[in-house]
């Protein structure tokens, strides 16, 4: 990594920056690419950087989430990994279309305005009138005024129509749209269902390589203390229920991490053990 | 009552949180649908989910159904097909050559 903080310039594995005054939230912000560029140079940082990245006390950390994270950090594949791939290629469809149709949205709860009856009462009205001036032609009188309201009546019964269909036409796309926001909503939930299908599976696979992690760094503690420290202990103990800071650091460990790792607690005989142990570039605090 | 709908899974969430933290206004629960008082509360809580969700929320109105205000002919014969003697006589086929209407005309009508 190169690391330009403080008024210097840090190249290699390891950066120790505990005599230096800087902001550890600037530090990882820049690490994550969140900030302007502080002169950093390297990749987007992945998810288990995101969870694990910043080792510090009183951290919290979902666990099993952060070794899943750790597995695809590794390119490990799932059973499941087709089937994910094709709900979420369909989901990305189902977006395209809506996004499409979602343009100009014109009120889609609104009903026919005119009801059926009307409209037939104005039908029935047009035959009537119809019917009068045909016989008004027929006896050759001047038909005049029935002539006029009919073509009233027929102008008025043409408008109640189109607006009808109109309407009618408007529901109808509402309802499109609905159907489409249901299947993407079916969608969402069973690629919800795969990803935890996929995240149980990765916690199996890792399980192991995870707890000799949580041994190794158990032993480094005895090494230097004399002691075995408590929060490690977890031979007879669920290794997902250990302490934060000795979870990220072994799955820190498990994951294939080319960012640099931000340490601000003191696990290891230096920052250049550290990133030897993890087998990533260290910051540390 | 105001029928609420959700489209998505955070709103399914918030439509649940509703329901658990204001159940006074809350009529009946379906899961990712919900019957809301037709209050200015219910309508209140109904329109917040609008506003944090757009789309992804549908509200409608619910109205009692009145089966008086549905035309005699189609009382009478959703009456008779269900007292029919043949219960695999499909509607088409027991309104033909009676005075009950056409399943094709009844999709024509607007109730």
């Amino acid at each position: 990594m190169i690391l330009r903080v403080a008024g210097r310039t840090v190249c290699g594995g390891v950066a120790d920056l505990r005599d230096d005054s800087v902001d550890a939230s600037t530090v990882v912000s820049a690490i994550r690419g969140r900030d302007s560029p502080r002169g950093t140079q390297w990749p987007a940082p992945s998810e288990v950087h995101e969870r694990a990245g910043f080792v510090r006390p009183g951290m919290g950390l979902a666990t099993r989430t952060a070794l899943a994270a750790a597995g695809r950090s590794r390119g490990l594949s799932t059973p499941v990994a087709d089937e994910l791939d094709a709900v979420r290629a369909e989901m990305a469809a189902v977006d395209e279309r809506l996004a499409a149709s979602d343009a100009p949205v014109v009120r889609p709860e609104t009903e026919p305005s005119s009801p059926d009856t009307d409209r037939e009462r104005l039908r029935e009205r047009v035959a009537e009138l119809r019917g009068r001036v045909q016989a008004l032609e027929a006896a050759d009188r001047d038909p005049g005024d029935a002539r006029s309201r009919l073509r009233d009546a027929a102008r008025r019964l043409s408008e109640l129509e189109t607006e009808r269909v109109a309407a009618v036409e408007t529901r109808e796309r509402a309802r499109e749209r609905r159907d489409l926001r249901d299947r993407r909503f079916r969608l969402e939930d069973r690629e919800a269902n795969l990803e935890r299908d996929a995240r149980a599976h990765l916690v199996d696979e890792l399980r192991g390589e995870y707890a000799a992690a949580l041994d190794s760094l158990a032993a480094i503690g005895a090494d230097s203390t004399g002691a075995t420290p408590a929060a490690t202990d977890h031979v007879d103990g669920d290794p997902f229920e250990v302490d934060p800071v000795s979870a990220a650091l072994a799955v820190l460990r498990v994951a294939r991490i080319r960012v640099p790792v931000v340490l601000a607690v003191d696990r290891f005989d230096g920052p250049a053990a550290a990133a030897r142990w993890l087998g990533a570039p260290v910051v540390r605090l | 009552m105001l029928l609420v709908i959700t489209y998505s899974r955070a709103a399914r969430q918030s439509l649940r949180n509703v329901c658990r933290g204001h159940e006074d206004c809350v009529v009946r629960r379906f899961g990712r649908a919900a019957l809301f008082e037709s209050t200015a509360f219910g309508a209140f809580q109904a329109l917040r989910l609008r506003e944090k969700h757009g789309l992804d929320v549908q509200v409608e109105r619910v109205e009692p159904f009145t089966p008086g205000d549905v035309p005699d002919g189609v009382r009478e014969a959703a009456a008779a097909y269900e007292n029919r003697d043949t219960p695999s006589v499909p509607y088409r086929q027991f309104a033909a050559g009676t005075d009950h209407p056409d399943p094709d005309v009844l999709r024509e009508r607007d109730v």
